[in-house]
Order: structure tokens, then C-alpha cells, then sequence
């Protein structure tokens, strides 16, 4: 419960994140869909997030087995490492 | 038995068989009634009715909800209160249920700060343990007794909603601070959905950024019979030795230079969707031969093998990608894919740069409201 003394976050701007994160999340579901409820949201936006985990790990893991294989000694491998490593 | 030795009622007769009443309203994660001064409205189902300490059979509604509480309720009670089951039952069993399945956290009972008003010892403990729960007590309309504000609450059924849904919301926000790393120092709602935001963006460019890189290493790696670059570039020679001999038909000439282009853009676009799937390198040195084969035929003849690349490019998307992914039209020269590369950088550091800006920004919104 935010204290009234302190620091009013008013309600205002907590729909307002929420309806943000709402944008952010995949709708799989009809585009103009009216605002869910937020636990449901949040529910949604934790399913995300795992999933984005892992496909950073599984994108990260098979970039790193690609670049091992790569021809080290070809110019465009270079050219690419470079941009890597930067 | 109530144990007169222990607990001192204030003024209330000791009797066998009636120990002191007390009317079990919701009682929360622990059925302890709190006592008070004997109250017309309270009255023992059960004669047998204990101290929790001695803990002896109670009525099967809160005798296994006394069990669960029993070490938290020793812990902070002094033995002091006597659990008895009221008439309405019933009722008191749903609410207490949805009091354990809510307030799993709260260990310490409220029923601890009813007992505040009677119990002799511990009084301030209490008071100090359960000052959030004083609280809610307070707000409840009938608090002199053992009223708790749950059965205020209980009985108006839209605050008990609320509450619920409350308590779920703040039930997701834990689970996802662990999931967001850099939560634990925030606190309140806003703050986080904004840190939470912020991450989930971030893992997005994060994921378009690995797949951007991805897909650039691809054609280096597919190093069959003929690189695609490498064919792509003869193509591209092939079209300008095409172009600087004199042609009959000029729309010929451009029509062949369309088509090779286009090739090369679906050539592209179905490397990705070949990255895509676990690689399938004959098919992809097929695609090759077909790319070279029909460059220096005649239009008609670069249909055809086009239609049946197109088929293998949709055969292999097997579309792993769950999100949307943009399309690419890009000529899939080396340079044109190290452009690409260098503006997502740039986009991806200007996120980050604008992230840490929100943030300042954040924090002084944050400063000048506390002010």
C-alpha cells in the first residue's frame, strides 16, 4: 500500500505500465483486445519472459557452435568476427 | 480442559465443562479464537475445548487448521488462547480455508491481535508482530470483540474479492521479480512493471540481435559445392556482363536483371527460413545448382525452377521462430548484410542508451514526487 506521505504513485500510471507491458507481450489472440485483467497479464508476462530466456540461450548457443566452425582464415569471417566482437 | 494454571481469563468463572466462549470467526491461518470477555454470542460447540497448546481433539473444522499453526502459534502465543468451533461453522471453515490458501506467508495468526485486548502477556509483542494486521482489524466495523476484520470482511463478499485478487496480483509481481533480475531493490508496483518492461524489451532486441547474427554467418558457413555469396556474385557479374552486351530487347534485358534479383531476394529470405530449420544441406546445394542453371536462361526457363525453389524454401520453414519476423528484401550481398548488421548495433545501443535515460528519468519523477 503506497504510503500517501511519500511517494503517490497514482493509479494512473500503474494501468498505464500495465497497458504497456500488455503491448509488449505477443497477442496471439484478436489485435484490439480490451485490457486483461492484470494478474492475468502478469501471469502472460512471466510465461514470456521464460520463453524469451531460453530462446536467448538457444540462439546464443548455436551462434557459438556456428562460430567455431566458421573459416577462420575467410575474409568475410573476419569482416564478421569483427562486427562480433565490437 | 482449559488449563487454569496457564491462562488467567480476566474474570470468568472456571468451569469443567465450559471453558471460556468463544466464537470462532474467520479466523485466519490459525484457528485460534481469541478470547475475550465472555460474550453472549459465543458458544461452544464442543465441550472438549483446549488450549491449543495441549492441543487436544478439537472439532474436525479447526482441528486440522489448529495443527498446520500449531508451531507458529506456539511460537507467538503464550498457550493463551482456547480454540473452540462456533455455530456457524460452516462459514468459518470456507473463510478460514481461503485465509490459509491466501495468507500462506503470514505465519503469524490474527488471532493474535484480537487476543491483544485480553491477553495479559505478550500484548506489545503482538501488537509489534501484528501491526499490519491491526490494521485491518481496525477497519473492520464491529472490532470490539473477537471481530476480526476478516469476518468483516468475509461477510462483505466484494472486499473479500478484492482482496483476493489483490493478494493474486502481488503473488504474480513475486514470481516475476525472481524472474527479473535487478527486482529485489525495487520496491512497489510501478517501479517494477517499469524494470520489468524494460527487461522484456531488452530480451527482445537481445533475441533479434542473436538471430540478425545468425542469419549474417549463415552464408559463410554453407560451404557446399558453391558458397551462395559466391554465386549470388556471379550472378550479380553474370547480369552485368548481360547488361553491357548489346541486347535485341531491352525489356528482355530487364526482365532477365528482375528476375535475377528477385532470385536472389527470395534466395535470401529462404536462407532464412533454411536457418530456421536444422539445415538441410542437400537441398541447399540443390538451390544452388538451380540458382546457377537458370541465370543465363531464358526468362520462361527461370520460372520454373524458381517455383520449385520457392516450394523447398517453404518446405524447410518448419518456423521455429515464434515471434513476428520481419521481411527482408535486402540484396544479399556480403556489404548489404554488413549494413544490416551495423544498424541493428546501432538501434540495439540506442535502446540501451534510451533504457538508461528512462531510468534517469524515473528516478527524478520519482524525487520530485517524494518532494
Amino acid at each position: 500500500m503506497s504510503s500517501r506521505r511519500n511517494r503517490v504513485v497514482s493509479e494512473e500510471e500503474i494501468n498505464e505500465l500495465i497497458s504497456k507491458l500488455q503491448s509488449l507481450l505477443p497477442e496471439t489472440r484478436r489485435r484490439g483486445a480490451g485490457r486483461a485483467s492484470a494478474a492475468k497479464l502478469l501471469k502472460e508476462t512471466c510465461n514470456y519472459i521464460r520463453s524469451l530466456n531460453r530462446e536467448v540461450d538457444d540462439l546464443s548457443d548455436r551462434l557459438s557452435a556456428l562460430m567455431e566452425t566458421v573459416d577462420t582464415n575467410s575474409a568475410e569471417a573476419e569482416i564478421i568476427r569483427s562486427l562480433l566482437r565490437s | 480442559m482449559a488449563s487454569s494454571s496457564i491462562y488467567s481469563p480476566p474474570a470468568e468463572p472456571k468451569s469443567a465443562t465450559h471453558p471460556f466462549p468463544i466464537s470462532l470467526s474467520s479466523i485466519p491461518s490459525g484457528s485460534m479464537a481469541c478470547q475475550e470477555q465472555p460474550l453472549p454470542h459465543g458458544f461452544l460447540l464442543d465441550s472438549s475445548c483446549f488450549p491449543s497448546y495441549l492441543f487436544s481433539p478439537l472439532d474436525d473444522a479447526c482441528s486440522s487448521a489448529v495443527v498446520n499453526d500449531n508451531s507458529a502459534a506456539s511460537a507467538s502465543f503464550d498457550g493463551h488462547f482456547v480454540c473452540s468451533v462456533i455455530a456457524n461453522q460452516e462459514a468459518s471453515t470456507t473463510i478460514e480455508n481461503k485465509r490459509k490458501s491466501r495468507s500462506d506467508e503470514t505465519s503469524l495468526p490474527t488471532a493474535s491481535t484480537q487476543c491483544k485486548n485480553n491477553a495479559k502477556e505478550g500484548k506489545s509483542k503482538r501488537q509489534k508482530r501484528a501491526a499490519k494486521k491491526t490494521e485491518e482489524k481496525k477497519q473492520s466495523s464491529n472490532s470490539d470483540v473477537y471481530v476480526r476484520a476478516k469476518r468483516g470482511q468475509a461477510t462483505d463478499s466484494h472486499s473479500l474479492a478484492e482482496r483476493l485478487r489483490r493478494e493474486k496480483i502481488s503473488e504474480r509481481m513475486k514470481m516475476l521479480q525472481g524472474l527479473v533480475p535487478g527486482c529485489d531493490k525495487v520496491t512497489g508496483k510501478a517501479l517494477m512493471l517499469d524494470e520489468i518492461i524494460n527487461y522484456v524489451q531488452s530480451l527482445q532486441n537481445q533475441v533479434e540481435f542473436l538471430s540478425m547474427k545468425i542469419a549474417s554467418l549463415s552464408p559463410v558457413l554453407y560451404d557446399f559445392n558453391m558458397d551462395l555469396m559466391d554465386c549470388i556474385n556471379q550472378q550479380q557479374k553474370l547480369i552485368r556482363g548481360i547488361v553491357q552486351q548489346p541486347q535485341p530487347c531491352v525489356e528482355q534485358n530487364n526482365h532477365l536483371q528482375s528476375q535475377a534479383k528477385s532470385y536472389e531476394n527470395e534466395a535470401f529470405t529462404s536462407y532464412q527460413l533454411m536457418e530456421n530449420a536444422a539445415g538441410a544441406p542437400s537441398l541447399h546445394s540443390q538451390a544452388h545448382t538451380s540458382f546457377s542453371q537458370e541465370v543465363t536462361g531464358s526468362p520462361l526457363q527461370v520460372d520454373a525452377p524458381r517455383q520449385g525453389f520457392l516450394d523447398q524454401a517453404a518446405f524447410l520453414n518448419i518456423g521455429r521462430a515464434p515471434w513476428p519476423r520481419t521481411e527482408r528484401t535486402t540484396t544479399p550481398s556480403l556489404e548489404s548484410v554488413i549494413e544490416t548488421l551495423k544498424r541493428e548495433r546501432e538501434r540495439w545501443k540506442a535502446k540501451q542508451g534510451r533504457r538508461k535515460e528512462d531510468k534517469r528519468r524515473n528516478s527524478i519523477k520519482a524525487c520530485y514526487l517524494s518532494s
